[in-house]
């Protein structure tokens, strides 16, 4: 009786320990959408590839991602569900149809359980998530981890970068564009050494 | 037909009444099997339902916007669409395409084509929501500039994402070539669809939709996407054309002047020493702050331009030289306003353009005088006055009232010669963004064109021999092998000859055309060359429409929409003769500069007309033959030319 209690003890200890170590692994090979909006001409081809492989039609309204243009500015730039760690749509569904993989991170909508009540959309504070008549409430799910908008964004204006590395890429990229500006300015005043 | 599923095409076509207030719908299919879509299907429409004869302003005529079985889908540059016509310019067929959104949002409301027939009593605008069609009040906003006009329909209907085209006071006043207009930028611009479209009374046509464009092939079809912005972005001209400095505002056209290719002022020639070499480069660099561009498009042709204290939109392609080389002003900045004027009233920059440097013409030589102008002084390059006179000819006061008529017509009025100074081919101005006298297949193409310009007809081989052109040499030298093999022939890639161009522009007119029905951007087909893969083309329609849209069969439907447009022109009185030239080409050589001495010989150019006719299956009065129209499946068409008299009677 002692040597299985020991058994189990030994199994429940070496199972929590593999599994949080697995789960810190897993955690570390999630990625994320990354929108550059610099890059974004607006021209949402994103919407169509998005629309075409999830619901094989083409119409922005069933897309998970979609464009924002500002005309005067010519500034455009995405919305999409980036796939909070602590998701306020899924603590606010009445009917738990809302759920997120330990994994990969994604968080996914269960169309058979989903109400279409739109407590989802209504508290989201970037509009991740979408809403269409007969398919309820829908939202990205990185398209099982090859996403077409990234495929098919032709100004790169959508990566799909590790979580953890998001940070430096977008210091990096950041600091590129102040150097050039300083650059420039330096240039202009002929300070720049040439 | 009860609801079968189409694919592609939405199956409807959307017409409306605004003498009877009258909305229906007809199935796209009476037209698509043969025309396909977009500039094909309003071409036969157009050709069914003009008298000829008739008055473009006349109430019956049509107004049609079409769009493609692609456009609105994932397919790349597939955002356009075509409006076709009676021009109010020259009284023949045109068609003329407009960018930006419009077009994929008719579709996503579930409809192909678009037929405004009849004239409302009262301003008004359609508005088009899915199935809910209603004709608005436009009373409270008649006399609005164009993008005015877009924000307050937004505000109205409380959506920010309906798209609309307008016109501006132009359109509203009849000006003969105002323009329609959609978003900051993008316009129908040639031809006068905004006189059309305002002798209608209608202000604008606004339209929303969530519905779908359904697919036959899904997978494939994605994939055939997937290598058509990849086959784009890996055109060698990809990065030239689509960075802020470059595109059609930037150095491609600093080159073209450089080349003294592109048209300054009128009897002058291309030589411009005041011009500044990079100066637009330069501008764009300076003030540009993006590209942008129309629906599914990588290339974004456009640059958007942040001009302190004078306005922020995009611009580029004709509008850059319209205000540069053809009124003879070598500052951007100030061409940069003329271009903003313009695109608020609605009006055409290049016809603008033409008729203001008209005046110039006609005021340097004592022709008009300073009582003319309300005391306007017309110098050369003065902008301040081309401002002026902008204003004048969207508000037709004054000398803007005979301008606004458009050079054919204003210098009738005008008389004393100045039929000398009024560049157009058939009433519509000549285009001066490139100079004809060094280019002979562009001298054929801007004579022989459908509507009366170089647009659908023009192939650029022939500037691959032009000192200075902008290409890398192993570019020029892979352009020249494959050109040559294309057209049979070295000639096609010289500018100075004569022989070959005509095949070259049949040939070009079939790939545009062919471009045209199926909604894809004839950028495509033109200077960087994006898309120019047939077999990519065929792979979208197919797995996109389910019909077997081939390239076989896109080619048919191409020789049967060009043979329709010249039926239409023929039917109105257009004659061999109405393909030609201002005299001044044939009569003056270029005086200095590269291309000094150049000229188009008339013998040597009725020759290429001849070429041409004969490649298009055309006798030598250019009217297609009775076989052809037969094979086309023309047959109405044939009778129609046998009435006229173009085709004889059988005995």
């Amino acid at each position: 009786m002692k040597s299985r209690l020991k058994n189990s003890a030994r199994k429940l200890y070496v199972n929590l320990h593999v599994k949080r170590h697995l789960s810190a692994e897993r955690v570390l090979l999630r990625k994320a959408l990354v929108l550059d909006s610099e890059k974004c001409s607006g021209c949402r081809i994103c919407e169509g590839v998005c629309s075409l492989f999830h619901e094989k039609e083409i119409n922005p309204e069933k897309s998970r991602i979609r464009v924002i243009r500002s005309e005067e500015d010519a500034a455009f730039m995405v919305a999409v569900c980036p796939q909070c760690d602590t998701p306020i749509c899924l603590e606010v569904c009445p009917t738990k149809a809302i759920s997120k993989d330990e994994s990969t991170g994604v968080v996914t909508v269960n169309h058979e359980a989903c109400l279409g009540c739109k407590l989802c959309v209504y508290v989201c504070p970037i509009g991740g998530m979408s809403f269409y008549t007969d398919m309820r409430a829908f939202k990205c799910d990185l398209c099982s981890g090859d996403p077409e908008c990234v495929k098919n964004c032709p100004r790169q204006a959508i990566e799909f970068i590790e979580c953890d590395k998001i940070g430096m890429a977008k210091k990096r990229a950041g600091i590129l564009k102040t150097s050039n500006m300083m650059r420039l300015v330096m240039e202009k005043s002929g300070e720049y050494g040439e | 037909m009860g609801e079968m599923k189409v694919f592609g095409w939405t199956g409807k076509i959307l017409r409306i009444d605004l003498s009877k207030k009258k909305v229906s719908t007809e199935p796209t299919w009476n037209y698509a099997e043969e025309f396909v879509g977009s500039r094909g299907v309003n071409a036969r429409i157009l050709y069914n339902e003009t008298r000829p004869g008739s008055d473009p302003f006349d109430p019956d005529s049509r107004l049609i916007l079409g769009t493609g079985p692609l456009t609105g889908t994932a397919a790349p540059m597939s955002g356009r669409v075509t409006m076709t016509a009676k021009s109010p310019l020259t009284s023949l067929y045109a068609d003329s395409g407009i960018g930006g959104f419009w077009g994929p949002e008719l579709k996503f409301a579930g409809y192909d084509n678009l037929v405004i027939q009849g004239r409302s009593d009262s301003p008004v605008y359609v508005w088009i929501n899915n199935d809910d069609i209603e004709i608005r009040k436009a009373d409270h906003f008649w006399g609005k500039g164009c993008r005015e006009t877009e924000k307050i329909i937004n505000q109205e209907l409380g959506d920010p994402e309906v798209k609309s085209v307008t016109i501006g006071l132009a359109g509203e006043n009849l000006v003969r070539y105002a323009n329609v207009r959609t978003m900051l930028k993008h316009a129908a611009g040639r031809c006068g669809m905004g006189a059309v479209m305002g002798s209608k009374r209608l202000k604008a046509v606004a339209v929303r939709g969530t519905k779908s464009i359904n697919i036959a092939k899904p997978e494939e079809f994605l994939e055939y996407v997937e290598k058509s912005i990849a086959a784009i972005k890996s055109s060698p001209s990809y990065e030239y054309w689509c960075n802020v400095g470059g595109g059609l505002a930037g150095r491609p056209t600093d080159i073209t002047f450089d080349m003294e290719l592109a048209g300054v002022g009128f009897v002058n020639g291309p030589a411009w020493p005041e011009y500044k070499r990079n100066s637009l480069t330069e501008f764009n660099l300076k003030y540009g702050t993006a590209m942008v561009g129309c629906f599914n498009c990588p290339v974004n042709c456009l640059t958007h331009i942040k001009l302190p204290s004078v306005g922020s939109q995009p611009w580029g392609c004709a509008p850059v030289v319209d205000f540069m080389g053809r009124i003879m002003n070598p500052d951007p900045k100030k061409a940069f306003e003329c271009v903003i004027l313009c695109d608020h009233y609605g009006i055409d920059t290049t016809s603008t353009a033409v008729n203001v440097f008209f005046a110039m013409d006609c005021y340097k030589r004592g022709i008009i005088t300073k009582k003319d102008t309300d005391g306007l002084e017309l110098e050369y390059g003065d902008v301040d006055a081309t401002k002026e006179l902008i204003h004048k000819i969207a508000r037709r006061e004054g000398i803007g009232d005979i301008l606004a008529e458009g050079v054919l017509r204003a210098s009738k009025k005008i008389g004393k010669n100045s039929e000398l100074f009024a560049p157009h081919v058939k009433g519509l101005e000549v285009y001066g963004g490139i100079a004809i006298r060094p280019l002979k297949g562009y001298a054929l193409a801007t004579a022989i064109g459908p509507r009366g310009d170089h647009t659908r007809s023009w192939n650029e081989a022939e500037t691959l021999d032009v000192p200075g052109n902008f290409l890398p040499a192993k570019m020029l030298k892979e352009a020249r092998v494959h050109w040559t093999r294309v057209f049979g022939t070295e000639k096609a890639c010289c500018h100075n000859e004569y022989e070959g161009k005509g095949s070259a522009s049949a040939w070009q007119e079939f790939r545009i055309a062919m471009l045209d029905c199926i909604g894809m951007c004839k950028f495509g087909l033109w200077s960087g060359s994006f898309l120019t893969d047939e077999e990519l083309y065929t792979g979208l329609c197919i797995t996109a429409t389910g019909v077997d849209l081939d390239e076989r069969a896109r080619y048919e439907a191409a020789e049967r929409v060009l043979n329709l447009e010249k039926a239409f022109n023929l039917r109105e009185g257009a004659t061999r003769n109405h393909d030609n030239l201002p005299d001044k080409y044939f009569s003056t050589p270029i005086a200095a500069g590269l291309h000094a001495g150049g000229l188009i010989e008339r013998e040597r150019f009725e020759k290429m007309k001849d070429e041409y006719y004969a490649a298009k299956g055309w006798d030598a009065n250019g009217v297609p033959t009775l076989e052809k129209l037969v094979k086309l499946r023309l047959q109405d068409v044939a009778d129609d030319l046998k009435k006229s008299g173009h085709l004889k009677k059988e005995p």
